[in-house]
């Protein structure tokens, strides 16, 4: 049976090429996965990765990107996010904005916030 | 579900940012609510919420009008939170140092803060969990406080109670 995943949005408080991640590349995301994931290792531990999974799945911006992840592993995952403050040397933090079954909403929603155009999802 | 966080006064928030982390409102010390460390110079603490080591001071503070606890050490005072109840003062409970401790001080956090809280909901008292951070780096967005707040309850459908009755609780003070 296939596993099923979550992507989350994430919005970083400092630039992403800061971290030494060039936008225009191509690779950007796998490059970006390389050096976030190193960091969600030692924050998870082992298992905790393993069940979790995490990878870069989309860059949209120099603040926002997207993490495909586990199920199993999302709340976890989200707490790890939360518990990094520093990308090599740099001093950040992640803020998890949503989560989703689909890649596709997140993409629109992000759209949204630069747009300024999301309804209040408090009201 | 409207959720409400607290931080310090060293935090930017405008209006978008406090939008994007999913906060209704996020109060901010000095400006929506005061809170005051009792072993500062201040002595009158009235209406402030007050936090501090001082467990003789607290009490002195809590006797003399104020508006409520901060606990952000978790260190579990019985006789403090004995008097809190006596007093009918609310709780709010900081995970800023949560935020900045790592490794095994990190988990020595979250079982102390687990313990305190249980100790908290025997006793029936208002609490609330809140990021109180110094810096924007701290900040959480409400989906991260309520992942780290259902790891201190033994039901994690609790822990939405515990971040949303913050205005209530502040509002009763006032």
């Amino acid at each position: 049976m296939r596993d099923k995943s979550r992507y989350i949005l994430v919005e970083s408080s400092e630039d992403i090429e800061k971290f030494g991640i060039k936008l225009n590349d191509e690779n950007a995301s796998k490059n970006f996965s390389r050096v976030i994931n190193k960091y969600l290792l030692f924050e998870l531990g082992d298992i905790n990765y393993t069940y979790a999974n995490p990878k870069v799945a989309a860059i949209l911006n120099n603040k926002f990107f997207i993490i495909k992840s586990l199920l199993k592993g999302t709340p976890n995952l989200i707490i790890a996010l939360a518990f990094i403050k520093q990308i090599n040397d740099v001093n950040t933090a992640f803020y998890t904005i949503k989560t989703s079954g689909t890649i596709r909403t997140l993409k629109e929603y992000a759209a949204g916030l630069n747009q300024n155009k999301i309804i209040d999802k408090n009201k | 579900m409207l959720y409400y966080d607290l931080v310090d006064s060293g935090c930017n928030i405008d209006p978008k940012m406090q939008f994007n982390l999913g906060f209704k409102k996020i109060f901010k010390n000095k400006n929506d609510i005061q809170i005051a460390d009792v072993d500062s110079l201040k002595s009158d603490f009235n209406q402030y919420f007050i936090y501090g080591s001082n467990t003789s001071r607290l009490i002195s503070g809590l006797r003399n009008g104020s508006a409520g606890l901060m606990i952000n050490d978790y260190n579990l005072d019985k006789k403090l939170i004995q008097f809190t109840l006596g007093n009918k003062s609310p709780i709010i409970i900081s995970i800023n140092k949560l935020m900045h401790d790592t490794g095994f001080s990190r988990q020595r956090d979250l079982l102390f803060i687990r313990r305190l809280i249980k100790y908290i909901k025997a006793r029936k008292i208002e609490f609330s969990i809140v990021t109180f951070a110094d810096t924007d780096q701290y900040m959480c967005s409400y989906i991260q406080l309520l992942e780290i707040s259902k790891l201190f309850f033994d039901n994690p459908n609790e822990a939405i109670k515990h971040i949303t009755n913050l205005k209530k609780l502040i509002e009763n003070e006032r």
